[in-house]
């Protein structure tokens, strides 16, 4: 404690051991995710992936899309909205723990939980921590007319019963 | 003859400690006027809503930033260097450097939160203002740093004590979380949800591992000096520290339950959380057995009063932090404004009031002069008022919401949100009273530094020379 090198090796070997877990240790384990197929073909020798490049998820977002993800940093929307809809498991058989529908399905904010493979493709990932806004992980799901977004995003109270 | 001593040392701290001091409360006034801002805009979409600068996204997060960059980093640099010549029984050298430092690190914060309201926001958690400001950030903080190392090498006792432990892996802690999450998020940047746990990481670290130790190294200081007894039970302070320091980097990624990242890292965070017990334990057993030893002494001398009211609210709102660290609570509570109660709890109830206790202990020290009893008793009880309003309403009004939010049947505006709203009018007007209470602070501690205006604007004319050159 008394000579300030090995208290430093000491205080900053304990960072070490979460940044090999958090960073190291979370990478090697999912950080080379890439977009997948999400259906098998059936030939001669069994299931294999299709040809065509048509069936690959995630599929990369376009042009207006992205400048619209970047006003949303800008704005700085991830401070009222999360972009996640969270996995609820309860205890099944054996104690092993099993997915169900949780609210955030219930309240149609998605049909399954988010997985990590849904972000691979996004320059800024902002899952966010507070919903004073509804989750909008899947806000595309639902169809809305330009009209009618255009005039929510201007003026939110002539739409939404407050 | 040891007065002396200490008269020597505290003149060699005036100016720098001053800077700092003066520098911090006019960041803390930004961030109360931001808070305010923030909060009006929460319950009146129409307030100030023509301009986009002023957007609510953007003033929330320049008000955090302003609050622990601003605020936060200016105190601990006074309280860092201050505390530390103290107990090194050294004199601050490199003053000229420290200032030119200081004054960069409130460039690079100015130009940070300019950044944010202009919409160049990072996506990173308390690494919001832009890419280019971190590395002036980081430069002056380095500098900072080092000469505060300095005069802990040049002690005259090789024995440490337990603020010095913490004072010292407070601002060696903050460049190491700098530095990893920097790389990891900006110089090797990685995909997916990897840089979200990482931002995650960092910003609540930042809170357990940069301000925490800082306010529980000031606390560690002040109770046993001003009391003038020894810290009861003081061996367990080393185990307390050594737990702190070990579990709390890994217990702050529990507000990823139920996430899109592996399942293994909310349930660390969780387990890790639960065993904060221990640390909490150790450091409020330390204060309180110490403090109640001499209660009226702790009411009657009002630095000691802050101190404590820091210190209690640290024990309650940790221990309150464990219960919701628990994964079934925080599935109900997570996404809730109970976020806001554990973020205000942290840097209001607990390092604000420790910092507010001990900047009206030291500045009669260095400057000679000591500041009106009524103005420090209006300034504790708006802020203690203030601050539990605010903590009650964001405790209460987030398990409402997140009750709410588990509702599917309830429609969202016009149900879950509109039943947290009168909460958010209780948060707007406890931001008026700690805004009031922040203003007579930060007026009076400018009137001891600079007791007459205009010799301080020829004072600061020749600093700023003296820079340059």
């Amino acid at each position: 404690m008394n000579n300030i090198f090995k208290f430093s090796f000491g205080i900053l070997s304990t960072l070490a051991f979460a940044w090999l877990a958090f960073v190291v240790g979370a990478s090697l384990q999912y950080g080379d995710l890439s977009p997948e197929v999400q259906s098998f073909e059936q030939n001669g020798s069994g299931w294999v992936r299709p040809t065509g490049d048509n069936d690959f998820y995630p599929k990369d977002i376009s042009g207006l899309a992205k400048q619209g993800a970047e006003e949303y940093l800008a704005l700085g929307c991830a401070t009222c909205h999360t972009q996640q809809v969270r996995l609820f498991t309860r205890k099944g058989d054996k104690g092993k723990r099993v997915p169900i529908a949780g609210t955030d399905i219930e309240r149609g904010w998605g049909k399954r939980a988010s997985m990590p493979r849904d972000y691979i493709l996004q320059n800024h990932v902002m899952l966010g921590n507070t919903r004073i806004g509804p989750d909008l992980a899947n806000v595309g799901m639902n169809e809305y007319n330009d009209e009618w977004l255009h005039q929510h995003l201007f003026e939110p109270q002539s739409l939404v019963a407050d | 003859m040891k007065d002396t001593a200490e008269q020597v040392i505290d003149r060699s701290a005036k100016t720098v400690v001053s800077f700092f001091i003066a520098s911090a409360g006019l960041w803390l006034l930004a961030a109360a006027l931001l808070a305010y801002v923030a909060a009006a805009k929460l319950t009146d979409p129409f307030f100030l809503s023509s301009f986009e600068l002023l957007t609510y996204g953007k003033v929330k997060v320049a008000q955090a930033n302003a609050f622990v960059y601003g605020w936060g980093g200016n105190s601990i640099f006074a309280v860092t260097l201050w505390i530390l010549a103290r107990l090194s029984q050294a004199e601050i050298r490199g003053r000229i450097l420290l200032l030119f430092a200081g004054a960069l690190w409130n460039l690079g914060i100015t130009f940070g939160l300019l950044g944010i309201l202009d919409g160049h926001m990072n996506a990173h958690e308390m690494l919001e203002m832009p890419t280019s400001v971190w590395p002036v950030l980081f430069i002056s903080y380095s500098i900072i740093a080092f000469l505060a190392l300095v005069i802990h090498r040049s002690r005259m006792q090789n024995e440490t004590i337990a603020p010095q432990w913490f004072i010292l892996a407070s601002l060696i802690w903050f460049p190491a979380l700098f530095l990893i999450a920097w790389n990891g998020l900006e110089i090797n940047p990685s995909r997916g949800t990897l840089p979200s746990v990482l931002s995650l990481w960092f910003g609540q670290s930042l809170i357990w591992l940069w301000l925490t130790p800082m306010a529980l190294g000031a606390a560690y200081y002040l109770i046993p000096t001003i009391l003038g007894r020894p810290i009861d039970k003081y061996y367990l302070a080393i185990f307390g520290f050594w737990c702190i320091a070990a579990l709390a980097p890994w217990s702050v990624v529990h507000h990823l339950e139920g996430g899109p990242v592996p399942m293994w890292i909310p349930a660390i965070g969780t387990v890790m959380s639960i065993a904060m017990i221990f640390p909490i334990a150790v450091a409020s057993t330390n204060f309180h057995a110490t403090a109640f030893q001499d209660i009226s002494k702790v009411w009657n001398v009002l630095p000691l009063r802050f101190v404590i009211f820091g210190t209690i609210s640290y024990t309650l709102s940790s221990y309150i932090g464990v219960i919701f660290s628990l994964p079934d609570v925080a599935k109900v509570t997570q996404f809730s404004i109970i976020n806001e109660f554990h973020f205000n709890q942290r840097v209001y109830g607990f390092f604000s009031m420790i910092i507010f206790g001990l900047v009206y202990y030291m500045l009669p020290k260095i400057t000679g002069k000591e500041i009106g009893k009524s103005a420090k008793s209006f300034h504790f009880w708006t802020s203690a008022f203030g601050v539990l309003i605010l903590l009650l309403a964001y405790l209460i009004g987030g398990l409402t919401h997140g009750v709410l939010a588990q509702q599917p049947s309830l429609d969202w505006s016009s149900s879950v949100i509109s039943s947290v709203q009168p909460y958010f009018i209780i948060t707007k007007y406890a931001f008026v009273i700690l805004g009031f209470s922040q203003l007579v602070f930060v007026v009076n501690v400018w009137k001891v530094i600079f007791p007459n205006p205009f010799a301080c604007c020829f004072a600061s004319d020749s600093e700023s020379k003296g820079k340059t050159a």
